[in-house]
C-alpha cells in the first residue's frame, strides 16, 4: 500500500516539475492568418504556396519546431505527389482533362495535415490571445500574401510539373 | 478609514472591478498591510485587464506575507496574461507547495501549462485537482477549456451543460458552450448561449463580436448558407469537390455544372451576405 502511495507520490512530483521555464515572453504577437482560408491557397496555389502560407502562420502561432518540420515534410511530400503524378498523366503540352484539378486535390490533401498542426495553437491563440479584441481585428487578412504565395509558388509548382513531364 | 473587504469582495464576485477599487479606495496602513486588501486589488485590476497593476499588487501582497497561496495564483494568473509563462509556473508551483491538494490552485495551475501549449500534463493536473475534490466547480470548468484548445467540441458543450444543469445562470458555461457550438456551427445554441454571455459581461469586446456573428447567423437571408456554416471552410470544400467530381465521374456534367454553380453562388453569398447583416445588427 506505502509503495503505492509512493508510486504516486513520485508520479505527483513529475507532473508538479516545471516545464515552462524557457518560455519567452511576447505580450504582443502578430497576428495570424485564419486557417480556414489557407484552403484558397492549396487550391489556386498548389503544395509550395500552401506550405509558406502554413510555415509563416505556424511561426506566428509559436507552433515548437519539430511540428514546423512536420509542416514542411507535409508539404514535399504533396510537390513529390504531384510532381510523380504529372510525369505520369502529363505529356508535353498535352494535360489531360482534369489533370490539373488532380493536382489541386493533392495540394489540398497536403494542406490537412498541416491544418491539424496549427489547429491546438491556433485554438490557444483564440481562446487566450484575443479576449480583448473584435472577432475581425484578431486575424490579419490573407488576401496580400495568399495572392503574392498563390502567384509566386503556383509559377514555381508549374515549373517543376512541366520541367519533369 | 476601514475599509469594507465583504463589499469589495462581493463587486469582484459580481464581475464589477471598477466598484471594488473604489470601495478600496479608502484603505488605511492597517487595512494596506492585509493580505486580503492586495488580493482583492489584484483581483479587480486582473479583471479590468490590467495583468501588469494586478501582478504588482499581487507582489505587494507577497512582500507582506510570502506564504498566500491565493495571492500567488492571482500573480500566476496576471503573469500568464502578460505572456510570462515562466514567471506564472513559478507563482503557480510555489502556491502548490503551500497549497498542495487545493483543486483551485492546482486547475490555476493546469491553465498555464495549458496556454503552454501542453495540454496532456493540463489534463493530468486537472485529474489530480478532480481525485483530490470531485466536487470541485474548477475541475468541469478547466476540462471543458482543455477540450476546447484540443478541439473537441462536442466535449465542451456536454461538460458546459452539465454545468448549467448544475447552475443554469454560470456565464463561464454560456460562454463556453456558446463558444463550442459556433465552432460546430449550430447557430441558434451559439446566439442563445453567447446572447445570455454577454447581457453577464457586456463589456467584453470578443465576446460581443462573436454573439452578434452567431446572432447574424441565425437571420433568414443566411438560412441558404447555413450547411456551409455547419461544415467549416474545410469541410464545405471537402464536401463540394466531392459532390462536383463525383457527379462528373458518374458522367452526369450538367449535374455538375449546376453543383459547381451553386457552390460558388453560396459562397460569394455567404462572403458579402455575412457581414452585411452584421453590421445592420451592430448598429
Amino acid at each position: 500500500m506505502s509503495e503505492v502511495g509512493g508510486t504516486d507520490a513520485v508520479a505527483r512530483n513529475a507532473l508538479l516539475a516545471p516545464t515552462l521555464q524557457d518560455h519567452v515572453a511576447e505580450p504582443v504577437r502578430e497576428r495570424p492568418w485564419r486557417l480556414g482560408s489557407q484552403i484558397y491557397v492549396a487550391f489556386f496555389g498548389g503544395c509550395i504556396a500552401v506550405t509558406a502560407i502554413a510555415l509563416l502562420n505556424a511561426t506566428k502561432l509559436r507552433v515548437p519546431k519539430p511540428r514546423r518540420t512536420a509542416i514542411v515534410v507535409a508539404g514535399v511530400m504533396g510537390l513529390v505527389a504531384t510532381v510523380v503524378f504529372a510525369a505520369l498523366a502529363i505529356s508535353g503540352s498535352d494535360v489531360p482533362d482534369g489533370a490539373r484539378v488532380a493536382t489541386q486535390l493533392i495540394a489540398i490533401a497536403a494542406w490537412g495535415p498541416m491544418y491539424l498542426i496549427q489547429r491546438q495553437r491556433d485554438n490557444i491563440y483564440q481562446v487566450f490571445y484575443t479576449e480583448s479584441m473584435d472577432e475581425d481585428d484578431a486575424y490579419q487578412s490573407l488576401v496580400g500574401p495568399g495572392l503574392a504565395a498563390v502567384i509566386v509558388g503556383g509559377a514555381i509548382q508549374l515549373v517543376l510539373v512541366f520541367g519533369i513531364s | 478609514m476601514a475599509v469594507d473587504f465583504t463589499l469589495a469582495q462581493h463587486y469582484v464576485t459580481i464581475d464589477q472591478p471598477k466598484l471594488a477599487l473604489d470601495a478600496l479606495a479608502g484603505a488605511d496602513g492597517e487595512a494596506m498591510e492585509s493580505t486580503e486588501f492586495w488580493r482583492l486589488r489584484a483581483l479587480a485590476h486582473y479583471e479590468l485587464d490590467e495583468p501588469a497593476e494586478a501582478a504588482r499588487s499581487a507582489s505587494e501582497g507577497l512582500q507582506r506575507n510570502p506564504e498566500a497561496a491565493d495571492l500567488l495564483v492571482v500573480l500566476a494568473l496576471a503573469e500568464a496574461e502578460r505572456d510570462d509563462l515562466a514567471a506564472a509556473e513559478r507563482a503557480s508551483l510555489a502556491a502548490l507547495h503551500l497549497d498542495p491538494e487545493d483543486p483551485y490552485v492546482l486547475c490555476a495551475y493546469a491553465r498555464v501549462v495549458a496556454r503552454g501549449g501542453q495540454l496532456d500534463k493540463a489534463e493530468q493536473i486537472v485529474d489530480l485537482a478532480a481525485r483530490s475534490d470531485p466536487y470541485a466547480r474548477e475541475v468541469p470548468r478547466t476540462r471543458a477549456l482543455i477540450a476546447l484548445l484540443r478541439g473537441h467540441n462536442r466535449k465542451v458543450a456536454q461538460i458546459s451543460e452539465e454545468m448549467l444543469a448544475e447552475n443554469p445562470e454560470d456565464a463561464a458555461a454560456h460562454r463556453m458552450r456558446g463558444v463550442a457550438l459556433v465552432n460546430t456551427g449550430d447557430a441558434h445554441g451559439a446566439r442563445d448561449s453567447l446572447g445570455t454571455a454577454v447581457r453577464d459581461d457586456p463589456t467584453d469586446q470578443a465576446l460581443a463580436g462573436a454573439a452578434r456573428s452567431a446572432r447574424a447567423a441565425t437571420h433568414p437571408l443566411l438560412w441558404p448558407v447555413l450547411p456551409l456554416q455547419r461544415l467549416g471552410v474545410a469541410g464545405s470544400w471537402i464536401a463540394a469537390i466531392t459532390i462536383i467530381f463525383g457527379l462528373r465521374a458518374l458522367g452526369l456534367d450538367g449535374a455538375s455544372s449546376v453543383a459547381s454553380f451553386v457552390w460558388i453562388a453560396l459562397v460569394a453569398y455567404s462572403w458579402l451576405a455575412a457581414p452585411a447583416i452584421e453590421r445592420r445588427l451592430s448598429r
